[in-house]
Parts: structure tokens; sequence; C-alpha cells
């Protein structure tokens, strides 16, 4: 009689509610529908439109597309960085990761911001903070599937209370180059909130880095710096391919920070607190030794290291997320932020300004997570598995022993009528 | 005369295709199986080491969470995480993909149908080496009683459903994410499937949420409960196996069957008493042609048992594979009993 | 164990005393055996057997001297171990070899025990109850197979279960078996499964050894040699026209009663080559248009092979059989999933419950089944159903198996007869029709 059930009824129920979604109107409207246009990669400024000579001199003209007069991004002493975290998240983030209450959400900030839908409709009250922490984990977790990423300024040298650039009419010119050596241009431009934003589409599975270039001359030094940003476009269901998850470099870059991948680096790798993350700073492709490389957690801890010979340093990240168990959450998200600075005596003129020396400044956020070790227990799950084996082993032995003893009775239910 | 014995000044004229015949059904069935299982095995476990790669549609256990070693992976665990996207998502533009997913999915099962639990599955070669064990030590088997039988059989469809309606609440918001892919979680292959392949990070117990608690202790006990029970019950999981039910579900227009021939029947019981699952249907009933139930792993350990000629065959695309013979069965006994 | 036949084991040829019921001696000494009544019996079946068909096979010698030794001459036949005694077919006998014993089958077919258990039996009771238990009571029946240790007693039919108490006050040690009397539940499998265990424990007390996973092995593996030796026989029948008659196969297996296990084997395994031989060479025991019967029902037992020798007297030919004497004796096989003690056994007791088609049971879906199977498979003509007068079940059972034959339309004929030779010449009569009306039927149909 089950089986009668099951294979005659459940195929038909299963196949016309099929049938039926995809008659649906909602369906076709939402195939039909194009996806949303993210501004292409075409570098609208003019003189931005040569890309720069791969030969490098040190002490030459600017290298990359930059303006003869490049709007100056910071003033000096305060770096900055770029993030692929919201405005909003940032806020959310700065407040040392607890969750705020409902009121907090900006539910059409999110909507329209966030490049993969990842909020449904938030139907009842109850399920807004559900949703809210899903959708932001979405956003942070589901950000690596889709190709189309944005970005955000960033100025401070402490990921917690660094602020957004905001737009003063200005146009940054965003470089993004990938790991064959193709790169073409974005912009960091008002997002009609008032704040820089960048839109990026990658093409390819794979990492790819973006670098944002600025030059000042102050007080008879030239200081250079590059924003990096490393973004990944890739899917759980991406081919293990070792060359798709190599860091994109850009060896024509006068200063560049570059993260050593793990050696079976994949779409899911993480850096977790506990964890080595090591870090090289690179000039024109040649490793710099002697760098001041100094990283920063949102938590506030800071640790400050020197390039050996090859360019490479590493540090060890701390574990500094403890709270209530109630209000564990293993994917919470840290950001750090690792800066590098060296100084070169290179002198020349600026727009004008003339300067003795020449200071590169590198920044490059991560994001890091709590360890494993923290909320995974080997022993409870052994044990619970050992416990089940010496208890059901016993039960077994011990039902086989009391069945040779006697008959199984039919037992009458005494229950009155 | 159709599957003759062999005995003392016996002709030897036979045409070859006859010849082929009488070897397969004549074949040491154990050990063929036992040999088949293995390569299966070493392929489902080992095979992502060789650079295969089958897709993610697989219809049998090849463990995802055996990342390294796995040359595709078992079907539940994508379905399980497409179904938990959101219903926008899922009833919108991403349900081409879980349309034809489920297509590729339903092409690799129809060719073997549920032979693929009794002859590839490395969870379902795990249990039998168990069994392997246990007659080793000398121990003996335990059976349901029809009643325990008839209440347990249920289990594997509310699994199923379970496995199905958990990842939509998820897409819905109705439930947290840390219940996704329910059923891996509690799957016995999440534990131990890896583990052949030096990876034991799925021993854990995970404290970062209720849910992760919940779900990770559960898959502990489950595997717990897997071992004790393969140990005493050939084919234990098997029983409850959600991908059984599945299977089975879709299993009309597959391509490999197991049919019996009523009329042949003596209902002498012996494919009863060889059947891993007690499967009673395939002794008693001798009208309905189609005889794999839902509970049945099409490991044929019941045509190679049969002693009447053509009562039960194995048959794939209608061409018969594997049939019941007295010539097999009786070859398969002797051995049985001498060595 | 395959070579060329060599007489075994040497048997004793003891010359007993006849049984004093039997026959008034002239004198005040008893007659030799041979010279009996009751030995007259056997001997003029034995002699229709032999001489009133051509061109018996060779081997068949093997068991028509066996007969005539034991039946005729009164030998007692030798054995090793515990002796024990059967009723019925259900008793497993692999526990009994396993255990170093020797099974021996105690059902009778001969008119003067017949008469003798008439004495004591109501009027109205089946013959082979009534000659078992008239051999039983008898100082020294013949065949002599010695004292037994213990008689098993399956819970068959309701005279058998009767029987059980009558044996037991003659002196035997008699163990109830219980067989359920509906097979199709899990309760009665469960339960027979229990009643053979509990006579594995019969057994043991009885024979003071213990079953082991080697000697139960080593018994099933001797019974699996005689299973295949009767199915390759068996297969002989298949052929049209064909090369072996129905009585020589009855007396095959009658001879498994009390035959030697492995001596039995090698005599059926020579047979075998020499059908093989038969079967190339084209010769064939039959006629072309001999009508093939498939017979069923009351078992015929050495003397009583009545109802098959007219049978193929009249020139029809018993291709196949459903009688515990013949075919059900040996031919389903056991099929063992774990060579361990415990599930060897129960697979045993399922082999002997689940495909029996005794009418004793409830339901009869499975004997009527086999019926059609049989008929198809030996492409039989048409059905003799025997029914001992007085064997309510297989009386009973008539009716729904002359319906199922009849919509198959497969004739049938039904006898009602006992092991008295009184009714041999209207007996004749109605198989001659019988037969004559299926070559009708034939010769119609072409």
């Amino acid at each position: 009689m089950k089986t009668a059930i099951f294979r005659g009824v459940f195929p038909t129920f299963v196949g016309a509610s099929l049938l039926a979604f995809s008659a649906s109107p909602a369906f076709a409207r939402s195939v039909s529908q194009a996806p949303k246009s993210v501004p292409s990669a075409a570098a609208p400024a003019p003189a931005a439109g040569t890309p720069a000579p791969a030969a490098s001199a040190p002490s030459g003209p600017e290298p990359v597309a930059a303006p003869a007069n490049p709007p100056t991004v910071s003033p000096i002493g305060e770096p900055i960085w770029i993030s692929e975290a919201s405005p909003w998240e940032a806020r959310r983030l700065g407040a040392g990761g607890q969750r705020p209450p409902a009121a907090d959400h900006d539910h059409a900030a999110m909507r329209s911001e966030s490049a993969a839908a990842a909020s449904p409709n938030a139907g009842t009250a109850m399920s807004e903070a559900r949703n809210a922490e899903a959708a932001a984990e979405a956003m942070v977790d589901m950000s690596t599937h889709s190709g189309a990423k944005t970005l955000w300024l960033r100025r401070g040298d402490d990921p917690a209370t660094a602020s957004v650039v905001k737009a003063d009419g200005q146009v940054f010119t965003l470089r993004i180059v990938g790991t064959d050596g193709k790169s073409w241009e974005s912009q960091f431009a008002d997002n009609s909130k008032g704040v820089l934003q960048a839109k990026v589409d990658l093409p390819d599975m794979g990492f790819y880095s973006a670098y944002l270039q600025s030059s000042a001359a102050v007080a008879g030094v030239r200081d250079v710096t590059v924003a990096k940003a490393e973004l990944l476009k890739a899917n759980c269901c991406s081919k293990r391919d070792v060359d798709l998850y190599r860091p994109a470099i850009d060896d024509a870059l006068p200063i560049e920070l570059v993260r050593e991948h793990k050696p079976d680096e994949k779409v899911m790798t993480r850096i977790l607190s506990g964890e080595r993350a090591v870090y090289f700073v690179r000039s024109f492709g040649a490793p710099v030794e002697g760098a001041k490389v100094t990283i920063q957690t949102q938590e506030g801890w800071r640790k400050r290291a020197f390039t050996d010979a090859q360019g490479r340093v590493e540090f060890t990240l701390v574990r500094d997320y403890f709270p209530d168990w109630s209000d564990f959450n293993r994917r919470k998200t840290g950001t750090f932020l690792v800066l590098a600075e060296f100084e070169r005596p290179e002198a020349g003129n600026l727009g004008g300004v003339a300067y003795g020396a020449t200071r590169y400044h590198a920044s490059m956020a991560g994001r890091y997570y709590p360890a494993p070790y923290d909320y995974q227990s080997y022993a409870w799950g052994l044990g619970i598995v050992v416990g089940v084996l010496l208890v059901g082993g016993f039960g077994v032995w011990l039902y086989r022993q009391r069945r040779t003893r006697a008959y199984r009775e039919i037992v009458f239910d005494e229950r009155v009528a | 005369m159709s599957g003759s014995l062999e005995f003392p000044g016996a002709p030897t004229a036979r045409p070859l295709s006859r010849k082929i015949r009488d070897a397969a059904n004549g074949v040491d069935f154990n050990r063929f199986r036992f040999w088949l299982q293995v390569g299966f095995f070493i392929l489902l476990v080992y095979g992502g080491f060789a650079g295969i790669d089958l897709g993610g549609r697989l219809p049998t256990f090849s463990c995802v969470y055996n990342g390294e070693g796995r040359p595709g992976m078992c079907y539940l665990a994508p379905l399980q995480h497409q179904l938990a996207m959101p219903w926008q998502r899922l009833f919108g533009e991403a349900g081409i993909a879980v349309l034809t997913g489920f297509g590729v999915f339903f092409l690799w099962f129809i060719v073997l149908n549920k032979g693929w639990c009794g002859f590839v599955c490395p969870l379902g070669t795990i249990q039998d080496w168990i069994t392997a064990v246990r007659r080793r030590l000398g121990m003996r088997f335990a059976r349901y009683s029809d009643a325990t039988f008839e209440r347990l059989s249920w289990i594997k469809y509310l699994l199923l459903a379970l496995m199905l309606l958990i990842p939509l609440g998820i897409g819905a918001g109705y439930v947290s994410h840390d219940m996704s892919a329910p059923y891996c979680m509690i799957c016995p292959a999440r534990l131990i499937v890896p583990s052949f392949a030096g990876d034991f990070r799925q021993w854990v117990v995970d404290f970062s949420s209720p849910s992760k608690l919940a779900l990770t202790s559960l898959g502990a006990l489950t595997t717990g409960t897997f071992l004790i029970g393969s140990t005493v019950k050939k084919r234990f999981w098997c029983f409850f196996c959600p991908m059984s039910a599945f299977h089975y579900l879709l299993s009309k227009p597959a391509a490999f069957r197991l049919v019996k021939d009523g009329g042949k029947c003596t209902r002498c019981g012996d494919c009863y008493g060889v059947c891993d699952l007690q499967i009673k249907e395939i002794a008693d009933d001798v009208k309905n042609p189609q005889i794999m139930m839902d509970d049945c792993i099409v490991c044929l350990k019941c045509v190679a048992a049969c002693p009447e000629d053509g009562a039960l065959k194995a048959t794939f695309a209608g061409l018969t594979v594997f049939e019941s013979t007295e010539a097999g069965f009786i070859k398969r006994m002797e051995k049985g009993a001498t060595t | 164990m395959n070579g060329p036949f060599k007489p075994a084991k040497p048997i004793l040829a003891a010359a007993a005393p006849a049984p004093a019921s039997t026959v008034v001696a002239k004198s005040n000494e008893p007659l030799p055996f041979g010279k009996t009544k009751q030995a007259r019996e056997a001997e003029k079946a034995l002699n229709h057997i032999v001489d009133d068909f051509d061109d018996n096979p060779k081997a068949m010698a093997y068991f028509y001297d066996l007969f005539r030794r034991v039946y005729c001459r009164g030998e007692s036949i030798e054995r090793d171990g515990a002796l024990i005694g059967t009723t019925c077919i259900q008793a497993p006998e692999e526990l009994v070899y396993a255990l170093g014993a020797t099974p021996v089958r105690l059902c009778n077919g001969s008119y003067h025990y017949d008469q003798i258990g008439a004495e004591f039996m109501p009027a109205k009771s089946c013959s082979l109850v009534k000659a078992t238990l008239g051999m039983l009571t008898s100082e020294d029946p013949v065949p002599r197979i010695g004292k037994m240790n213990l008689v098993v007693n399956p819970t068959t039919c309701d005279q058998k279960k009767k029987a059980s108490a009558l044996m037991q006050e003659m002196g035997h040690e008699v163990f109830d078996l219980e067989l359920p009397n509906v097979k199709e539940s899990e309760a009665s499998r469960v339960y027979w499964r229990r009643s053979v265990r509990e006579f594995a424990e019969a057994l043991r007390k009885v024979t003071g050894k213990r079953l082991t996973r080697k000697n139960l092995k080593a018994a099933l593996a001797r019974t699996q040699r005689a299973e295949k030796a009767f199915r390759v026989m068996d297969g002989f029948r298949k052929a049209s026209p064909s090369v072996f008659l129905g009585k020589d196969a009855f007396l095959v297996v009658n001879a498994y009663f009390f035959d030697d296990l492995d001596r039995w084997c090698e005599a059926v395994e020579m047979l075998n080559v020499e059908l093989q031989q038969r079967h190339d060479t084209a010769v064939r025991a039959a006629q072309k248009k001999a009508p093939r019967i498939v017979f069923t029902g009351s078992p015929p037992i050495f003397p009583n092979l009545k109802l098959p020798l007219l049978i193929e007297r009249a020139g029809g030919v018993v291709v196949s059989d459903e009688t515990c004497s013949a075919n059900r004796m040996l031919y389903d096989m056991t099929a063992v999933d774990e060579w361990l003690v415990n599930d060897m056994v129960d697979s045993l007791a399922d082999k002997y419950l689940k495909p029996c088609t005794c009418p004793i049971f409830t339901k009869n879906d499975d004997r009527r089944r086999r019926l059609l199977e049989l008929v198809s498979k030996f492409q039989a003509d048409g059905v003799v159903y025997q029914a001992f007068a007085g064997c309510q079940v297989y009386e009973m059972e008539q009716r729904s198996v002359a319906r199922t034959l009849n919509d198959a339309g497969i004739p049938m004929l039904y006898v009602e007869t006992d092991y008295s030779p009184d009714d041999e010449g209207q007996l004749s009569t109605r198989v001659e029709a019988f037969l004559e009306s299926i070559k009708t039927r034939k010769r119609m149909r072409q």
C-alpha cells in the first residue's frame, strides 16, 4: 500500500509542482529580466587611458595612468585602504561585532547595494533579525560566488574606527589586474549617497588585485600610496585547479603587498585566528628588504615587523574573540589591515613641489575568522561515537543473553475498557 | 536441456553464446561482487587523487566531505545546498539549474537502478566488510521481526522528507542557516568515508551554535549506531537511507531491473533467507514480475541463491544479464559447503 | 566420489525368522522369510517392475538387486551411529547426518503390514499409516533396519499425529516434531525454526554429539550431492520421448529411504551416466506417442507402486511426480547465506517448510502452481491424482486441484485406492481409458 502511495502519487505531485512553478509569472519574469547592469571597467578619464609601460625606472615618472595633477586622496599620515565591506557593515563590524537590534538594519540599503541578492522578503519582525544576519553573512560568504564586486575607500589605520571616504566631486581610478596579466580600469565615484564607491565585474574564476594609486608631495617628501584589494571570484563547485588560486600581482608597481596563499588555497580558504598570515613586499617585481609592515586587527591588536631579504614578513593572528557562548558566531568576520612602507632617496618634482625623498606606502585589508579549535571538539565527537558503541554493544549482548533463556511472550495490554 | 548440470560423461558441445551465459549464471557470485565493490570503493573514495571528476550528481555516497579523494559528489549534498537557496532565486533564475541537476542525476541513476546501492556505494561496501568481520568471528546476525520491520520501514521516507523540507525552510528564512545539509550532518558516511582518505576533521562536535551542536552530536550518534548496527544486522543503514527511498520513487523507468517469474517459483524462501534487507516479497509475491521493493539494494544475492531456472532475473534494458539457474545454484552451494 | 561403481559396505545376509503372525506354517517351524507371503508380495511387485518392460537401464540393476535383497530375502542393512526413524519428509535429515547418526524413513508400502495395522486402526484409515504402524508393531519387520534410538514424528496429518502415541505404546522413543499447519505466516516460520532447533537438541541428547560448523557443513555437502544427483536424473525425464521411466524413478527414490547415502549417490551418478549415453544415442524408454503423465497425491511406496506401474504398462509414461516418496523428498535444495551453525540450521528449517506442498497445510496455492509448472516443464499431457482411501487431506484437495487443472485445460484422472491388490482390474480399465482419451485429444489437436 505504501508502495502505491509513493510510487504513484509522489512523482506526480513533484512533477505538478515543478510545472506550476515554472509556469508561474514570477519565474517567467525573473528569467526574462536582464541582470542589473554593473558599470563596466571602461575607464572614462582620457589621460588615464594609457596603461603604464612595464619598463620600470625606480625614480622615473609616475607609473600607471594618473593625471598630471593627481587628486590628493589622503592627508599624510592617514593611510587609505580599499574595503569590500559596505558602510553599513563597517558600522556593524566596527561596533565590536555585536548583533545590532533590528531597528538599525537598513534593508533598502542592503538590497540596493548588495550585488548578490541575498535577502528574501522579510515577513515578520521576528524573522527580520534572522534575515539580516543571514543576509549579512550571505553577503560576506556568497560574495565570492558572484563576479560583481563593490568597493569602498576607508581612511585611517584602525579598521574599527576608519571612516569611509566621502565623495567630493573627485573621481579616482581603480586598476584591476588578473592572474593572467590582463588589466582594466574602473573608478571610485560618488554613489549618489555621498560616498565613494567603485563597482568591478570579474570575468573569470580566480583571484584579482585592484589597485588605487596616488601621489602627493608635501614638505619635501613625496608620498606614493598603493591601496590594494584582493578580490576573488569562485564558487564551491569550481575546479580545484591550483593555478586558479594564485595571487594576482602587478610587477609594474613601485610598492605592492602580496599575501602568500596557502598551498591548498581554495575558495573557502580563510585566515583563522591563531594562524600565520604571510606577506611579501615587492617593488617593481623585486623583493624589498627592511620594509616596515604593520598589522592591526579591528579589536585593537597591532604588531609591527620588518621584511627579510626575501621581502617576507610573517604574523600570527591573535585570538581575540571571546563572547558568551550564546552569542558565538563562528562566521564572525574580523577585519585586519596590513600597512607597509619604506623610503627611498628619490628626488624630483611633483606638480611644482620639489621633493628630496620618496616614501612608499601600501595598504591591504584582510578578513580573519574564529579558529575551529574554539568551537569544535574532537574529544566530544569521538566520545559520543565510542559511547554509543559501548552502550550499543552492551545492549546487544544483554539482549542476546536474555533471549537464550526465555521465549518472547505475547503480552496482553491490561488497559481497562 | 537448459541449465544442464555437469556430470561425468556429459558432452560439452554447446554454442558460444550459451557457454557465456552459463558461465555468467554459474559465476562465484560472492567473489565477483566482492571485487566489484572493492573496485568501486577505490574509485569513489580515492578517485579524486587521480584527478577523476564525474560531476556533482552521483546517485551514490561519493561523500562531499572527502574533499580530496572524491571523484565527484553525492547528489544529496548539492541538492540540499540548492534547495536552501532563497526562494526567490530557487523558484526563479536558479530553478533551471536545479532541474538540470536533477536531470543529470536521474540519467546516472536509471542506468543501474538501485544497483548503485548494492554494488557501488562505498558505505554499503563498508557495511559488507563489517559483516564479513562478524562472520569471521562466528557471531550470528540479527533479524527484525515482521512487526518491527513494518514500523521501521517508514523511517527512510521520513528522512527523505526532512532532507528536502529543512533546506526549503532555510531558503524561506524559517530555519537557521546552520541547519544546512541536514542529512549530510547525520549521515554516517560523513564521518567514515573521509576517514578512509585520512581526513578525520568530521569527527568533531561543533559547539558554535545550538543547531550545529545538535546536528553534529546527532551525526556522531548515528555513526556509533551505524557501527553497532552494521555489526549485527546486514546492511543496517540501507534500511534507513533516504537515498534508497529517493531511488525507489524514481525507479519505474530504470534500465536495470529485477524480474521474477512467479510460475517458476516454488516459494522455497531461499531468496528471502539470503536477503540482507529481509524483503519478504521476493519470496512470497508470485504475481508481480517487477519484484524490486523499496528496500531492495539489487545486490542480486537472491538471484544467486534461487535454485529454479529462470525464476529470478536481472535484466538490463530487457536483456537478461544474470539469471537464477539450477546449475549455478548447485555450484555455489557446493562451494560453500565444501570450503 | 565419481568413479566406477564398487560394492561398498558388506551386506550381512541374515536369515531371519519370519514374523509369527503372517503365515500359518505347515509345521511348527517358521518359514524362511523369502518364502513368506510378505516376501512374495514384494517379489511380485519387483518382477513387474523389472520384467514388464524391455531394456531397463543397466545401472538400475543396483536398485533391483537392493530391493530384492532387502525386501525379498530380508537381509538387514548395517548402519553407523544412532538410528533415527522418521515418519515424514519434514524431519531435517541433515541434522541427523551431522551428528553421526543415520536417518531411515519408516513409511511403508506393504499390504502385509497394512492388514496388520488394520487390526488396531479404525477401518477408514490411510493405508500408509496402517502399514507403517503395522510394521512398527511387528517383532522383526522388513526392511530389517534394526533397533531405533529415536522415532521422529512430524505433526503433519491427523493420522500421523495420533500415531505418535501409538508408537510410544509400542515401546519406541518418539519425538514429536512440531510442524505448523499454516506456512505463510511469520509466526509459523519462527515456530518451525524453533521446532527444528529443539529437534537438534533432542538429537544431541540421543547421540551425545554437538552440532558444529564442520559437521553440519559436511552433512549439507552429502545431501547436496544426493539432491544434485536426483535433479540430474529427473532432468532426463524432460526429454520427449522420455529416456527413463517413472517406475524406475520411484524405485530409485524409494531406495533413498533406507540405503546408505553415499552408496546411493554413487549408484545414481552411475545411472545418470548411462542415461546420458542413452539420451545421446536416442535410446528411448517409451513410445513417441506415449501419453506423458504427472503423478500426484498419496505417495506410492515399494512394493505399492501399483498405480504408476499400471500407467506405464498401459503405454503411458510417468514423467514427473508431486509425491513425498519421490520428487518432494529430494527436489528442494538448501540455500545458505552464512555458513555458521545458526544460519545453516535456519536455512534448513526454511527449506523443509516453505516450499513444502504437502496437503496438510491450510492453503494449497503452492501445490497447484507446482503442478502447473511441472506439467509445463515436462510437457505432460495429463495428471493422475492418487488419493488413499481415508486420506482426508488429499481427498479434500482434489476439488481445487481439479479446478485449477481444468482451467488450464489439463486432463486429470482422480483415483481413490488403497494397498489392496483387489482393485487392480478396475483401475487398469480406468487408466487405459484415461490414456486413450489423452491420445485422442492429441490426435485431434494435430
